[in-house]
């Protein structure tokens, strides 16, 4: 039971900590908001990360982003001009809006649903009968048991290390 | 030699085709002459493709530029090794690879299994080359290596002899590139053993033991390559892409790892299914998802629908891919659904602190993530088809979702091996729990007093803490007890123990290099960047060093131009290294590239990149990285790959009955496969 | 050239495939057995010797009380004697299988004897191998068997 408190505690706790990390206002950096939009040069990376050596869309991109930020604007003010000049996919990842809401929210429904068939396996785990064997105590054979018993010695299994 | 390799080719299609029906024919008629035959050609399947396969290397390799394919990916001045990558390096030629890894697998597997599992084997041999069918189907009909360079005039086509090929992507120019792909490979490639065999039991109805060990080690292998291959991937992303980082969420890098995530399930629950009997259906499912994975991952690679920032892209196979996907899922599950009966538990769950539980937890998560990481990969396919809009999911997405539940992952990566078979008492768990609780939160203050504010490093470095002393935990009581019952020392206790049972510790020593991974990981949090504009004398601080610029020189070679920077580097006022990043233009692929400069030490690695030039001053510009902890990553990696070997030793139990089957079963009707 | 040595090649190989169906023995046997039942129950012992193994090991280490310890311990080992009671009847069945093919065989030679015995002539000692009235090598009567009760 208590395992399953502190699992379910520290489940809690992961959970907890990802919402309270999410937005927090901070000042907006060149490689804050790099990281949240993709480079549109086509190299499908995103814009801190384009393997191009001078690539001129990306210059072009960040001069863009720096203007915004030397305008003082925040953050989500500059991602959302971003998405006006290059579409919704120059995010690195789509917002939680609408059809796109589902990237979001399937994951954790399929953990959901994980855990489910975890329980309804265990509980019908349990629930099988046990299978009655005769013990040593009881009704075994003492010929049966001594020939177990010399073939546990004979290959070294089930005897003490 | 073009027509060498096609003639290659045609054979290895004829016979991969024969062995597809003699094996299901010799399995159903049960008739030794008919799976001889079969497993003849599975080995004949092997030398044909091999032919094929020595056909294009020898084109590459003496720069036969009228070949289209030594043409288009590789070129004169090519060192020589990177030339005998080129054979993978294009679409046509890595579909010959796969299938020439498929050929070698299965040749093993025949070879492996001459004297057993007699039954099994004509099926196993059906399914394998049943794959080996489709490979060298597509490689000879829709992406041939073999093809004629033409150029089309105004009298039509005419074959044409390049004076120089374009030369290999720079971007794969790279050491670890020459063994990433075929490790990578090994590993996608390697997992159709564990579906053949999986498959043959089912249609044989031989369900019990021998084939779930067969499969499991047939398991580990793959598994392992892919790893390496994961690895050896983030490795040159991380040497050569130049922004600091090894992974990045791609989606042909999450292709790669979903195989292995459910390979890791696989891996565990299979236990289950040994000592206890239960778990039979999930663990052919298991089988199923993890071979669709591995080729839904070449598909994804190749078929570019959806974009990544790997090469191949754009191509006519993805169809084909599918309908073999799809033959696959219905082949696979109609059988087990015909099956259903025979994969019934033998024993019930004893209680629910036990590591059968444990175990379920973990596939729990693992499956998850799978799903998670699946779908995400996939959302922009779907996100285009529904609404019509094209998204991007990338790392912010993977991060959120992925790092909580490896998380858990890593949790139980130390609780897992604290759990007793059926039962395990609380009594034990609160004491086995204590110290390494006790370590981790004393490791947890020090890391706040240090200054670690990140919630999820410092979660990461806490956990690692706490499963680190757990697992070496388990090493220190199982040595004690050694040493007091056989009167050992410490480091023989320790040998022995590993050795006796080399399943258990191979498996401690696999999960204390996840916890090394994991650290490594971490360190990320942690990461320091600057850039600045640098030529002779200019200085550049980025934490505790102290970059100088001792001059900027330019050179050439017949592969490619190159402007170097010359950098001394000191830390905390004391000399530390020289480092001389790179900025190159491959001249047969006119592409520029850098070369990045990586000072490694166990604390932290210093990353220079010569990221271009200014065009305003003529300066460099420079970008310096100082990345903690990756060198535990690759520690880690070596360490998971060393105790997954150690876990391939033979166990007591397995070599008994490897010599009972060779002693009471085999012997009245030994007969030679070949 | 070259082409002429793949083509070979793959000829060759073709020709390796297709032998054993073409081989003289046209039934040619069936595959043999992996699993018979004593190896599987062999085996199953082997998988119970191993987890009682596993339980000692983790008893040694505290992870089990010593209640549960001992009551699994007698079911793993009460396991054990279920399947190696099901060897030994097994085994026993074979013996029995064993001794009727003994006693099959006795009394096929004996009835052997016997055929060659009373179909012998009594003139000139020649053994008749079919039930004859009259002996096949010199013409002589040769008397009926007496019926057996």
């Amino acid at each position: 039971m208590r395992s399953r408190l502190t699992t379910g505690l520290l489940i809690g706790a992961l959970a907890t900590a990802s919402v309270a990390r999410g937005d927090s206002p901070r000042k907006p950096t060149l490689e804050s908001i790099g990281n949240q939009v993709m480079c549109t040069c086509g190299c499908n990376a995103p814009l801190t990360k384009c393997p191009h050596i001078d690539c001129s869309t990306k210059a072009e991109m960040e001069a863009y982003i720096q203007k915004g930020i030397a305008e003082g604007k925040g953050e989500t003010a500059i991602l959302q001009d971003l998405t006006l000049r290059y579409g919704v996919q120059v995010l690195t990842a789509p917002p939680a809006r609408g059809f796109n809401l589902a990237v979001w929210i399937l994951p954790g429904i399929g953990l959901l649903l994980g855990l489910t068939a975890v329980v309804v396996i265990v509980r019908r785990w349990r629930r099988r009968p046990t299978v009655v064997l005769p013990t040593t105590s009881g009704s075994a054979d003492p010929n049966v048991l001594a020939a177990v018993e010399e073939e546990m010695k004979s290959t070294g299994l089930g005897v003490r290390d | 030699m073009n027509q060498v390799g096609s003639v290659g080719l045609i054979a290895a299609l004829a016979f991969a085709a024969f062995a597809l029906v003699a094996g299901a024919v010799g399995g159903k008629l049960r008739s030794l002459l008919a799976a001889r035959s079969a497993e003849r050609a599975t080995l004949a399947f092997f030398a044909m493709i091999t032919l094929a396969v020595v056909a294009l290397e020898y084109m590459i390799l003496t720069d036969d530029f009228h070949n289209a394919y030594v043409a288009q990916h590789s070129n004169r001045d090519l060192l020589t090794y990177y030339k005998v990558a080129a054979l993978w390096a294009g679409q046509e030629g890595s579909l010959l690879f796969w299938a020439w890894l498929l050929s070698i697998y299965s040749a093993l597997a025949v070879w492996q299994n001459r004297r057993k599992n007699r039954q099994l084997m004509p099926y196993v041999v059906s399914v394998l080359m049943g794959t080996g069918t489709f490979f060298s189907l597509l490689v000879f009909f829709v992406a041939n290596p073999f093809q004629e360079l033409s150029l089309v005039t105004s009298t039509g086509t005419q074959p044409f002899t390049a004076p120089d090929g374009n030369g290999l992507n720079p971007l794969l120019q790279y050491h670890p590139m020459v063994i990433h792909p075929p490790m990578l490979y090994l590993g996608y490639v390697g997992m159709v053993v564990p579906f053949a065999f999986a498959m043959a039991a089912l249609i044989t109805r031989q369900l019990g033991d021998n084939w779930i060990r067969t499969t499991r080690r047939w398991t580990m292998v793959p598994w392992m390559l892919l790893g390496c291959g994961i690895l050896l991937g983030g490795n040159w992303a991380y040497a050569v892409l130049g922004w600091g980082g090894y992974w990045g969420w791609d989606p042909v890098e999450n292709a790669s790892v979903l195989p292995w995530l459910s390979g890791t399930a696989f891996l565990h629950s299979v236990m289950i299914q040994e000592k206890r009997g239960m778990l039979k259906v999930w663990n052919v499912v298991l089988v199923i998802l993890t071979f669709f994975l591995s080729i839904f991952g070449t598909f994804l690679t190749r078929s570019g629908i959806v974009s990544s920032v790997h090469a191949f892209a754009q191509s006519n196979i993805g169809p084909f891919f599918a309908v073999f996907l799809a033959i696959i899922l219905f082949f696979s599950l109609t059988l087990l659904f015909l099956r259903l009966d025979h994969l019934k538990s033998e024993n019930k769950l004893d209680s629910i602190v036990s590591r059968e539980s444990g175990f379920l937890f973990n596939n729990w998560i693992l499956l998850a993530l799978v799903f998670a990481v699946f779908w995400g990969t996939l959302f922009p396919v779907i996100s285009k088809a529904v609404q019509n809009v094209t998204v991007t999911v990338g790392a912010p997405f993977f991060n959120k979702v992925a790092i909580p539940m490896g998380l858990l992952l890593l949790l139980l990566t130390g609780a897992g091996p604290l759990l007793a078979w059926r039962k395990t008492s609380f009594q034990s768990l609160k004491r086995n729990f204590t110290l390494p609780l006790i370590v981790a939160l004393v490791a947890g203050g020090v890391l706040l007093a240090a200054g670690v504010r990140d919630f999820y490093a410092w979660m990461t470095l806490f956990l690692s803490v706490f499963v680190g002393v757990c697992i070496l935990g388990e090493f220190w009581k199982g040595a004690r007890t050694r040493m007091k019952t056989a009167h050992e020392n410490f480091a023989l206790a320790i040998y022995n123990l590993t050795m006796r049972n080399t399943r258990r510790y191979g498996g401690y020593v696999v999960h204390l290099g996840i916890v090394l991974l994991f650290i490594g990981f971490a360190g990320q949090a942690f990461k320091v960047e600057t850039k600045g504009l640098m030529q002779q004398g200019d200085l550049l601080r980025v934490k505790n060093y102290l970059l100088r610029c001792d001059g900027l020189t330019t050179g050439d070679n017949p592969n490619y131009e190159y402007t170097r920077a010359l950098l001394t580097v000191t830390k905390d006022g004391r000399a530390f290294a020289s480092m001389h990043p790179e900025k190159r233009f491959y001249k047969a692929s006119q592409q520029p590239t850098s070369y990045v400069a990586i000072h490694p030490t166990l604390a932290e690695d210093l990353y220079v990149v010569l990221a271009g030039m200014d065009p305003d001053t003529g300066k460099a510009i420079i970008q310096v990285f100082v990345n903690p902890l990756v060198m535990w990553v690759w520690i880690g990696g070596v360490v998971v790959l060393l105790g997954t070997l150690l876990a391939l030793v033979p166990s007591r139990v397995e070599r008994e009955m490897a010599e009972l089957r060779s002693a009471h079963e085999l012997t009245a009707q030994a007969s030679d496969a070949f | 050239m070259l082409l002429g040595i793949a083509v070979l090649i793959a000829v060759g190989m073709a020709t390796y495939i297709v032998l054993p169906l073409l081989s003289a023995e046209t039934a040619g046997g069936s595959l043999p057995v992996d699993v018979t039942v004593l190896g599987d129950l062999k085996r199953r012992r082997l998988v119970v010797y191993d987890n009682l193994q596993d339980l000692e090991f983790e008893f040694q280490s505290g992870k089990i009380a010593p209640g549960d310890y001992e009551a699994l311990r007698a079911n793993y080992l009460g396991e054990a004697t279920v399947l190696m009671a099901a060897t030994q009847e097994a085994e026993q069945l074979k013996e029995n299988d064993a001794v009727i093919e003994r006693e099959i065989t006795a009394r096929r030679t004996q009835r052997d004897v016997q055929i060659k015995a009373e179909y012998s002539c009594p003139a000139c000692g020649y053994e008749n191998p079919l039930p004859v009235k009259f002996c096949g090598e010199c013409g002589a009567r040769v008397p009926a068997p007496r019926k057996k009760g």
